[in-house]
């Protein structure tokens, strides 16, 4: 009646079931969908219900375990579930993009974890979620998939044999952060910086968070604490810096923890996290695009991150284990660590820059993009103290010295398979794309642009992250690269 | 696969219908805010409020707006359109302020879907939509004859093949 018959004829394996406790994690995840039910179940306080609310959830999940089935087979893996409603899902090996090993507190404390398969083009939900397996067998399963992969790759018919074969390959850590990087990453990451940015008006915090304004007027008196110098207030504006980059720090710590980038054979591992470790492994080749991010913050420290942008999920779903960056690193490294992720990419070359009409744009486009922020601080100066409305207008130079900055940040180069863009005043982002994993491209240009001959080459590629972009660059010169990006002219320049 | 040996073909424009069904869309968009600016005029003037000038002036300035836009925008958009049926990708032209060029290799298509609004029915066209594994590939010609849609449909996915896209 079902795959006994195939894996009989193949070899590849039996099918299994998950861990003997994953009932007890399917209870938890219906109890929550279900939350309602339950606490109307709870508040009724009668002993019967409540025992028989648990016993059917019990037989159900039980049931659900029994179930559900995986198997590995030659070229796929293969998976039945259902009780009433039966569903059968085959994952073809070779369209497996990563493959990820989530542990949660609690499933590290019962020696168990939760594997997730992600395909290309995948929803937000991954198309192969194991909960919950052995953390040997979670290990194991990860290994011969990403093997059978490899082998799909390769010759079809060996996959199973792969697929069979003992894991045996040697990790080599490409990077490793300690403790105090980590923090570092959290205090001058994007998040702290704009808390950075809104420090200013610390007050309108009490508005955030109505309770906590409450349970400090109930501990100090307003009157002996409310910020009345100069002095005092710049003391609370620090004090309020350092909480918000304490919390930075210890939400970057939370998640990043251990954060270690390696290596094993075409794979890459990530793993992180201080409760809930999650291991990530993509191969090499499904990398589709690398993203060298150096804030203002960053590059005064000589640092810099990394993103990786794999075919696995669409946008950003920061819940996952998909999303891989590396938080933080000295920017030294990044030739490094580039040159492990995208084979030849590294050193990243000198940038041509746009030509020097983008520079005007660039600036005007600058103040024209801080007007109502100036327009409102010159109204709110006005209203408050009025001899210090003009002050409103330094917010126009350093429009234009942001401006400037972003031209200056501009920048795109070709070199055998790989085309580099760079951009952003603030946080300068280096797009490196292997022009191979390119889908399809455009060359864009509004009025303006038209009007001095410059346009934008976007450049499509699977995933979810921003699309990578060449901007205000000449127009014949995002058209030659448009022929590039499309695979027309593979000679390099 | 008697395409492949085809010499590259001009770019060709749209059906000429296409600018009867985005007239059809942008009058009937522009009649919805007429009637509801009218709505809202008389609703104000029961309601005791006096609108600026006479009655069901703001309908007939939104009714005006709409006209030179139905009769300006469907025909310079169509002028606009270009889309070429190269030897190795799809090439689209287009944009009256914000033009694009989008090229997209056969070997990415992943699918295409060919669909038709109700007005585009009725004038006996469709709209080609080219998926690629990216999100942001932009490829939608609109106002394709309906049997040409199908025919173009068959030609790219003959080319596509069978590569990983990936």
């Amino acid at each position: 009646m079902r795959s006994e018959d195939l894996v009989a004829a193949t070899g590849a394996g039996a099918p299994r079931r998950l861990h003997v406790l994953s009932p007890v994690f399917f209870a938890g995840t219906h109890v929550r969908r279900l939350w309602p039910l339950a606490l109307l179940v709870l508040a009724r306080r009668q002993l019967w219900l409540i025992v028989a609310g648990v016993v059917v959830l019990l037989v159900a999940t039980t049931l659900e375990w029994w179930r559900r089935t995986y198997t590995l087979e030659a070229g796929a893996l293969r998976l039945e579930e259902g009780v009433l409603a039966r569903k059968l899902r085959v994952v073809p090996f070779d369209r497996i993009q990563q493959v990820d090993l989530v542990r949660k507190p609690l499933h590290r404390l019962l020696g168990v974890a939760t594997l997730r398969v992600e395909t290309a083009g995948g929803g937000r939900a991954a198309e192969v979620d194991l909960d919950v397996v052995a953390v040997g067998e979670a290990q194991a399963l990860r290994a011969s998939l990403l093997r059978a992969k490899a082998g799909a790759a390769a010759a079809p018919a060996e996959a199973a044999a792969a697929a069979a074969a003992p894991a045996a390959a040697a990790e080599r850590v490409l990077l490793r952060l300690s403790v105090g990087e980590v923090m570092l990453a959290g205090i001058t990451g994007t998040r702290a910086a704009a808390v950075l940015a809104v420090l200013g008006p610390l007050s309108q915090a009490s508005d955030w968070f109505p309770n906590l304004s409450d349970w400090l007027l109930q501990r100090f008196d307003p009157e002996s604490v409310a910020p009345t110098t100069p002095a005092a207030v710049v003391a609370v504006a620090l004090i309020g810096a350092a909480v918000w980059l304490g919390l930075a720090a210890a939400s970057s710590v939370v998640t990043d923890f251990g954060f270690t980038l390696a290596r094993v054979e075409g794979d890459l591992v990530v793993r992180r996290g201080l409760l809930e470790r999650r291991e990530a492994v993509l191969p090499i080749a499904r990398l589709q695009v690398v993203r060298v991010e150096e804030s203002l913050l960053r590059r005064w420290l000589g640092m810099a991150s990394i993103r990786i942008q794999s075919a696995g999920r669409t946008a950003g779903d920061d819940q996952t284990a998909s999303r891989l960056a590396v938080p933080v690193l000295q920017r030294s490294d990044v030739n490094r660590v580039l040159g492990e992720l995208l084979p030849e990419a590294a050193p990243v070359p000198r940038l041509l820059a746009p030509p020097p009409v983008a520079r005007r744009r660039m600036v005007r486009r600058g103040i024209l993009r801080a007007a109502p922020p100036i327009v409102a601080a010159g109204a709110v100066l006005w209203a408050l103290v009025r001899p210090a409305t003009p002050v409103a207008l330094l917010g126009v130079p350093l429009a234009a010295l942001t401006g400037l900055a972003a031209y200056r940040s501009l920048g795109h180069a070709r070199r055998g398979g790989f085309l580099y863009a760079r951009q952003g005043a603030v946080i300068r982002v280096t797009t490196v794309v292997p022009v191979a994993k390119a889908q399809s491209g455009s060359v864009r240009s509004s009025f303006f642009q038209r009007r001095v001959g410059l346009a934008t080459l976007h450049v499509d590629v699977a995933g979810g992250g921003p699309t990578p972009k060449v901007m205000e660059e000449a127009e014949p010169t995002a058209e030659a690269l448009l022929q590039v990006v499309i695979g027309r002219s593979a000679t390099s320049p | 696969m008697t395409e492949r040996t085809e010499s590259v073909t001009a770019a060709r424009t749209l059906d000429r219908r296409i600018v009867v069904v985005w007239t059809v869309q942008i009058a009937a968009l522009f009649l919805v805010l007429a009637l509801v600016a009218l709505a809202t005029d008389i609703g104000a003037r029961l309601a005791g409020a006096h609108p600026p000038g006479p009655p069901g002036l703001a309908a007939v300035l939104v009714a005006l707006v709409g006209g030179l836009l139905a009769r300006w925008y469907p025909r310079a958009d169509y002028r606009s359109w270009r889309y070429e049926v190269a030897e190795d990708a799809l090439e689209l032209r287009h944009g009256i302020l914000r033009r694009v060029h989008s090229a997209i290799p056969y070997f990415r298509v992943q699918h295409i879907d060919v669909t038709q609004g109700p007005v585009e029915r009725l004038v006996g066209l469709s709209q080609l939509v080219i998926h690629t594994a990216s999100a942001g590939t932009d490829a939608t010609i609109p106002g394709i004859a309906a049997g040409d849609a199908e025919d173009l449909r068959r030609r790219i996915l003959a080319r596509a093949g069978t590569g990983d896209a990936v």
